[in-house]
């Protein structure tokens, strides 16, 4: 016995770390005041929600922290389980049919979610980018002195769309996309690479990078920004279509969640200033810089504002031009025909490009049954 | 001359004084140290508040940083080694023994050989973080999606590595096993394994180094802890005073690990360094 001992001790050890590193993560139970109110309530079903961070999605973490979610998929006898990823993989996995609903702007769910065959619904819209996103240069450099220049991005984002948007607004006849040369670069990486290396001209990116860059480099200046777009870059939670029509109650139980975590952020308690400092924990950053980043992302705190701006003018202009810019990009694929390949239905019914293939659904259905307290 | 070839000569007849190595060790380390310390000097002198190559002042409030509670109430530090290590523990040790199983198979018995040999050869050779995508449908975005990276990453080596071992051992010692009567388990547990465990885990050694690099990816990618998690959350705002002194404690970590298998190669198994 002894000798087998010698013999195996190394693999018996290895087995037994493998016991206790599986011991160790089965065990890792939810966070202790995440549990308080689900223990109490029948759940009949199972829902998975990813977020990845961004200052106007940080509420969602606090809501599943502080209990609100639960509290809220219990009334509707759900369990919602929100779990957090980069952000396209997080798109890439909503698309692979590994979640029922995620955040993700306007373009991307016409680029990935429209493109990919999933039928989406946009139960909450969430926010804007009014200044989150900006096209940032060292020396003086105009927005449309960039010809032939050097430019840091990440291709065909949010990013990519801003840049497309200010040339064309601000710089026609002088300058276009197909004069610059577009680099592309990782969101993690382009804040070092624009600090550390000062024959770098130009970058577009978002926050937080934006504010980093601009207090690391004193001779950067920000030349366009997404206040200069307002509504054009919208930060939605979209639900599988047909999940939200079998199961409306998702939709509810995430509505109510969100306006009671959005009203505690714009109280001026304790609570709040508890709730910010979590945000801000959560993201990596102080509670100071955290607020500078939602000075510049317009949320819509209350159901009401946010219905009618779903039932605007506003989404319905800016979808052909969203479409448009994705078309030209070849973000439609290969086999797309127009800009127009993507259906988009608005709450009114009416609908933008391909009635036969409407992927993409506005509706103000659920902001609005929050706003007039049918929940 | 003798006191220069003392220093330069070929390893045959050189031998440094252990005072001397151990000098000349930390000199490189110093070297380090000081140029860090330059260039460091030379960015806070033009922006004071410089944050790519923190200076010791930021060092010392960013480890403040990552000794501070987090929302678990435990040391980020400590919460992140632990999920991560967590992860790396599992990965390494189901692929290491997955690949000394699947390795001794295809070497020993040619009916698996012929299955699985070119299948291995040639899709050990996919870059696990292209086929992310597909990883996700299978596993998720949970725990499992982590660790599989691990496993695809550094099994196939590893089980090549086994299997080149068992080959390489002397056809004598299966003849004259049979000969005494073994049989195929016998063989299988009193010679083939003792003498491939070894390599094996040199093989195991190697591979460490992989395994972070995927896990701190697969981190990176779909987490909300981690070492590699908090690297990249924090590298959105250039907080290299954070990043440096956690990859000093992966770095750590990493040699530790290596220096035990290595001492239970020696402990275990004196033949095979000797």
């Amino acid at each position: 016995m002894t000798n087998t001992f010698k013999k195996f001790g190394g693999a018996l050890v290895i087995v037994a770390m493998a016991g206790i590193a599986i011991y160790g993560i089965e065990r890792r139970a939810p966070l202790p005041n995440a549990q308080s109110s689900i223990g109490k309530c029948k759940t009949t079903q199972t829902f998975t929600v990813l977020w990845s961070i961004y200052a106007g999605w940080m509420p969602w973490p606090y809501a599943q922290e502080s209990g609100i979610l639960d509290t809220w998929g219990c009334k509707y006898g759900i369990k919602i389980n929100l779990q957090q990823a980069d952000y396209v993989p997080s798109i890439e996995a909503y698309v692979a049919g590994k979640a029922d609903a995620v955040l993700m702007t306007n373009m991307d769910a016409m680029n990935f979610a429209g493109t990919g065959g999933i039928d989406s619904t946009a139960i909450i819209m969430g926010d804007y980018s009014n200044g989150n996103d900006a096209v940032i240069t060292r020396d003086g450099l105009g927005l449309c002195d960039l010809k032939n220049k050097n430019i840091n991005l990440v291709q065909y984002s949010v990013s990519h769309y801003l840049l497309a948007r200010a040339l064309e607004t601000e710089c026609t006849g002088q300058s276009a996309e197909k004069d610059l040369h577009i680099v592309n670069a990782s969101d993690s990486d382009i804040g070092p690479v624009f600090v550390s290396n000062a024959t770098q001209p130009a970058v577009v990116t978002w926050n937080p990078m934006l504010l980093t860059i601009l207090s690391q480099v004193p001779e950067a200046k920000k030349v366009f920004d997404s206040s200069q777009i307002p509504y054009e870059i919208l930060d939605i939670m979209f639900v599988r279509t047909d999940v939200v029509t079998a199961h409306p109650e998702l939709a509810r139980a995430l509505t109510g969640a969100w306006y009671e975590t959005l009203a505690i952020m714009k109280a001026s308690s304790p609570e709040a200033e508890r709730a910010l400092k979590q945000m801000a924990d959560r993201s990596g950053t102080s509670v100071d810089l955290y607020k500078q980043q939602l000075k510049t992302t317009n949320l819509w705190y209350t159901p009401k504002e946010a219905a009618e701006i779903t039932r605007s003018q506003t989404i319905k202009d800016i979808t052909p031009q969203v479409a448009e810019f994705s078309f030209k990009h070849g973000l439609y694929g290969p086999n797309a025909k127009s800009a127009e390949a993507v259906g988009v239905s608005f709450p009114d019914g009416s609908i933008f490009g391909d009635n036969n293939n409407v992927k993409i659904r506005y509706t103000d259905q659920f902001m609005q049954e929050a706003a007039t307290d049918k929940q | 001359m003798n006191g220069l070839r003392s220093f330069f000569g070929l390893s045959v007849y050189t031998t440094i004084a252990y005072r001397r190595r151990l000098a000349l060790s930390i000199l490189a380390f110093m070297v380090v140290l000081v140029g860090y310390g330059i260039v460091s000097r030379i960015r806070h002198v033009r922006n004071p508040d410089d944050k790519i190559v923190p200076n010791i002042a930021q060092l010392v409030s960013g480890v403040r940083y990552v000794l501070s509670p987090g929302e678990n109430e435990r040391m980020l530090l400590i919460e992140d080694s632990v999920a991560s290590l967590q992860r790396l523990g599992v990965g390494v040790v189901a692929s290491f023994g997955m690949s000394v199983i699947i390795g001794m198979s295809l070497a020993l018995f040619p009916i698996v050989e012929a299955i699985l040999f070119r299948f291995i050869l040639y899709f050990g050779k996919v870059p696990p973080l292209a086929i992310l995508p597909i990883v996700f449908i299978i596993s998720g975005l949970g725990e499992t999606t982590k660790i599989a990276l691990i496993i695809i990453g550094i099994t196939p080596t590893i089980i090549l590595d086994v299997y080149f071992s068992v080959k390489r051992m002397p056809k004598e010692q299966f003849i004259s096993a049979l000969a005494l009567g073994a049989r195929t388990p016998t063989i299988i547990r009193r010679v083939v394994l003792p003498q491939i465990m070894p390599p094996a885990l040199t093989s195991l050694r190697l591979q460490l180094l992989n395994a972070w690099i995927f896990l701190i990816a697969a981190e990176a990618i779909a987490s909300s802890n981690g070492l590699g998690y908090r690297i990249f959350l924090v590298r959105r705002y250039l907080a290299m005073d954070v990043i440096i002194p956690y990859v000093l404690w992966i770095a750590a970590l990493s040699f530790t690990f290596d220096a035990l298998i290595a001492w239970w190669i020696a402990h275990r198994y004196p033949w095979y360094t000797r």
